[in-house]
Order: C-alpha cells, then structure tokens, then sequence
C-alpha cells in the first residue's frame, strides 16, 4: 500500500470550516474545540446577518455559503436554519458540502440514537478536540461516498462504510505520521483512488498496518 | 371506562412546530383530553421541520405532528434516511397563504393596468417576471420546507396561471426569519402557515393576496405522525392518542373555543406571538394589508368537519393527492413505488379502529 502524500502548503493542509451558530457560548465552545491548527473557521450569525441585511443590504445567508464555499459546514441542529441548508440539496439535487450537525446535547443516548438514524454526522460541544477530526473526516467520507452513488444513480441500499472504521484509521494516520485531519482524509482519499479500492479497504488496511508498527 | 393498564406507555412526548394550526396539541395538552385519555403528553417545542423529522426517525419522541408530505417523503427516504413514518389521524387542513412584500405589492399596483383583485392571480406577476428577465433576474419566492403543501400550493398557484416555475426562484427560509426576510426585499413573497401571515399584514411588511383555500381547499395540512413500529409496540396507546386530538379537533370547532384556543397559544410557551397575528386566520378572517379590510375564508384553519366528520380520517384518496403533487412536482420517481404503498403510510384503519374503540 502507498500511502503518498503531496503537502505543500500549509493553507491546504486545513479545512474550511463554516459555522453557522447564533448562540455565541456554542459557538465559542465549538471554536476551541476544534482548534486553529487543523481549521479555518468562518462563524457566521444568521441573527446579525438578517439585521445588517435589513440596515445595509448585505448577503443573505445563502449567498454567504456560495461564496465561501467551505471544505464542511456545521450547524446546530436545533437552528431554523437546518431547514434553509438542508434546502440546497433537495432543491437542486446536488450536494454542495457536507453538512455536520452540532449539538450541545450531552445526552449521548440522544445522539447515539440520531447517528444510527442515519443524520450524516453528528458532533456534541463537550467532544474532545483530538476526535473531533476523526468525525469531521467521517463525514467528508460519507459525503463523497453518497455523492458518487447519487452520480451512478444507484438504487440498491447504500453500502456506506462504517464510520467507526474511518476515525481509528484517521486516529492511526494522525499518530503514525503526525499530520492534520484533513491530511489524514486526503492521504486515504488519495490512496482509495490510486489503487482503486475502496474507502473502508484502504481505512482497514490503514489499522492493520498501525497494528502491525505497534502503534496502537 | 378506559382501562389505563391496556396502555403501553402513558409518557409520551410529542415533537411540534409553533404554528397556528398546532392547536389541536396545544388544546388536547391544555384542555385536558390527552389526561383523560391516561396520557402524559410532553409536548417539544422544534425549529426545523429536518430536525424534528429526525427525532422522530431516531426515537428520540414519540410521535410529532408533520407536514402532510412527510410521512410519504420519510418512507420513501426523500431527503434522509428511509424510514417507515406512519400517520393515523389528519390534524388539519388549509391555514396557508400566500403574502408578498409591501414593496413588491406596489410594484404590481403599478404594473398592472387593471385594479388588482383578492385572491390574487400569479399572472399578475408576469409584468415583473418579464422585466426582471431582461436584466437577468428573478422574482424570488420563499417557503419553509420542499417537502410540503406550501411549497406544492405555491408551484401550482403559478402553473395555474401559466407561469413556468422555472420562472421564479423559489428558497426555502426558516418561518421564524420569514418576515425579516421580506422586510428586507431578500424575497418579494412567501407561502406560510399561520401566525406569519397576519404577522407580517400587522407589522406592515406584507400583503395576503392568495390563501390556500383559494389554490386548493381542504387537503390535509398536518398530520399525526409516527413510526410504524412504534404504532405496532404501542397499539392501545396510539388509539388513546388519536381519541384525545379528535376531542380536541372537535373543542375547536366552536367559535369562542377558537378565540380561547389563539389566546393560549399566544403564550411564550407555545408560539410567543400577539393575539392578533394568532387570532385572525382562526375565526376565518385573512388580514390583507394595512389599508385593506380582511377577507373571508371559509375554513382558513379547519381541524373539524361536522359535516364531513371523516375529515380528519387519513385515508387513501388524500394520501394518493397529495402523493400526485409530490410527483407533479418532482420530488418522486416515477418508477420507484408499489401499488399499495400509500395505504402503508396513510392509516385510514388506525383512525377507524379509534373511534370504534373505548
């Protein structure tokens, strides 16, 4: 297995990250959390948008998202805006990123259920910054996966990797070789095209080859 | 008597959006008929109609009162995952209009050679589609949710009057933000449930031109809504569920019910908006503008049927209509869906098996 890897800027390196959260004490939670060194996060306020909106004309919230055109976008799941993101696929019937729920909920029960219920990825603000990667890769992932069946129009059951496969490989590559998330995601992304295989392969042959170093 | 032991579960938690026609919940918890049924009900408060949606998906509630549309668009796995969502009781039909901005409203008032006349015509709109064409714009429309009357009634308002829906840019915007968005000529119209078109006549933003009566009358609204397995692990209890909210359909019938019914409703803890945006739609009046009288419509918000007293029955035909504008509109494959699905999700025999029951 090659796992190759071509960084060259830092700037790559790091995912654009959208937020959209009006509750500042979230949002802030959410920031420190996942931290500045795997990510550029642009938070956006749709309350404040909607006042400099109405006082100065500036960009809808739409708008904003086209032309940031971010890597991810997180959202609370309990914003009226879920309705207005969910919007851009169904309406159009393309995905433009991958969407990842935030909740503050500690619930676990509650978020375990919401998972299983297939809402694409799913993150609480008392997560710990070293797995918050792993889920944001997860959901990266997922997002490329579906988009390639939505492509080929495939109508049988997704066959969707296993997430829980995806974070230890991402955690593994993180260890192994002391890179960024995002790294992590392009290095297995990369490795699943070049040799034609597929995600939950190469994220398994990712773990074995950890194990075998001892990593783990 | 009912017998309390028969219920599988008493605790129940009942996910909701805060709409007028949230009534029957509000009344059923507020007036008493889901304790006498034996039934604690919890009802949650929700902001997005996706995330309530996936509550219910993950049985995280009980049961949720949804857009009619979606039960059919959750077992089809339209926009999520695929999840077999049943309903055994309407909750509502009608309560939606459709209210432009002010601005946009006096832009037609000058376009139109002729006097503009309620309800309102989308051909009235071609002037401004045309010239917005010309500079490569379009006149934007806002709904809250695609899989959804609202969004179905406002396409059909325009195919109507032979506007191509291709014409328009139809967005989809939290109901919450409706009325800041039109305030701010981010949209020139929007189709909504009650409060938010009497809100925005009241804060002087908006003009009601159409409401769904005028486009296409009595179809379901709301819908009681909940997994197919949790119906079959909790049968007696669904019965109980469906009993307490046509009681509470059938309290909200009577007028001054109805003025009791907006007044509570009107809490924060429920929909936290004036009296006067709730009341209205209510008591069959839609508030036009500020300088209009309001118009009657009959049945703006019907929960009960004395006539018909199977209006809240779930049954075939409405499953299958609502169904045909969901493929109208492209939101369903052809192809893709068997014979009987409808009546898989639309479950006329579960109301049935409720009024018959104790």
């Amino acid at each position: 297995m090659n796992l190759s890897m071509n960084m060259t800027t830092t700037d790559n390196a790091k995912f654009n990250v959208l937020l959209v959260e009006n509750d500042p004490a979230k949002s802030n939670q959410l920031i420190k959390a996942l931290g500045s060194n795997n990510y550029d996060i642009v938070h956006v306020n749709q309350e404040q948008l909607l006042q400099e909106q109405k006082a100065h004309g500036k960009k809808s919230l739409l708008e904003y998202v086209e032309q940031e055109a971010p890597d991810i976008l997180i959202l609370d799941i309990e914003s009226p805006d879920r309705d207005v993101i969910d919007s851009l696929t169904l309406l159009d019937n393309t995905s433009l990123m991958p969407i990842v729920m935030f909740s503050d909920q500690t619930d676990t029960r509650v978020i375990n259920s919401l998972i299983k219920a297939g809402v694409s990825a799913y993150i609480c603000g008392s997560v710990d910054s070293r797995r918050i990667g792993s889920l944001l890769n997860i959901a990266m992932i997922r997002f490329n996966e579906n988009q390639k069946q939505a492509n080929r129009k495939i109508s049988h059951p997704r066959l969707i990797t296993d997430p829980k496969i995806i974070e230890q490989a991402t955690q593994e590559l993180i260890q192994l070789k002391g890179i960024t998330a995002k790294e992590a995601y392009l290095v297995i992304n990369k490795t699943a095209m070049s040799n034609n295989q597929s995600i939950e392969d190469v994220a398994k042959n990712i773990i074995s080859l950890a194990k075998m170093l001892g990593n783990s | 008597m009912l017998n309390v032991d028969l219920l599988e579960k008493t605790h129940i938690t009942l996910g909701y959006i805060p709409l007028t026609d949230s009534a029957p919940l509000i009344i059923a918890k507020e007036q008493g008929f889901f304790a006498k049924h034996g039934l604690n009900v919890t009802l949650e408060k929700q902001h997005s109609w996706a995330t309530l949606r996936d509550k219910l998906h993950a049985g995280v509630i009980d049961c949720a009162s949804l857009l009619a549309p979606m039960p059919i668009a959750s077992s089809l796995g339209l926009g999520g995952v695929k999840t077999h969502v049943i309903t055994p009781m309407i909750l509502s039909q009608n309560g939606n209009a459709i209210t432009l901005s002010k601005h946009f409203y006096q832009q037609l008032q000058a376009q139109n050679p002729t006097h503009l006349t309620l309800p309102l015509g989308a051909s009235a709109l071609l002037p401004i589609i045309k010239a917005r064409r010309i500079k490569g714009e379009k006149v934007r429309l806002a709904t809250v949710y695609p899989h959804s009357c609202h969004y179905y009634q406002i396409l059909t308002w325009l195919e109507n009057n032979n506007i191509n829906t291709e014409a328009v840019d139809i967005r989809i915007i939290a109901p919450s933000n409706m009325i800041q968005a039109l305030a701010a000529n981010e949209v020139d119209g929007f189709c909504v449930g009650g409060p938010w078109n009497a809100k925005a006549v009241r804060d002087d933003v908006g003009v009601t031109v159409a409401t769904s009566c005028d486009i296409w009358p009595n179809m379901p609204e709301k819908v009681l809504a909940l997994l197919a397995s949790w119906q079959h692990q909790h049968p007696n209890t669904t019965i109980q569920l469906v009993k307490a909210l046509f009681e509470a359909c059938k309290w909200l019938n009577s007028i001054v019910n109805r003025f009791e019914a907006a007044r509570i409703m009107s809490n924060k803890k429920y929909l936290g908006v004036e009296l006067g945006a709730i009341a209205p739609s209510l008591i069959s009046s839609c508030l036009v503008s500020k300088d209009e009288p309001p118009r009657q419509v009959i049945n703006y918000n019907r929960f009960y049927a004395p006539d018909s007293p199977l209006m809240n029955k779930p049954d075939i035909y409405s499953g299958e209509c609502l169904f045909s504008y969901m493929r109208k509109f492209k939101h369903i494959d052809n192809d893709i869906i068997k014979d009987n699905f409808i009546s898989t999700v639309y479950r006329q025999d579960l109301f049935v098996d409720a009024l018959k029951a104790k």
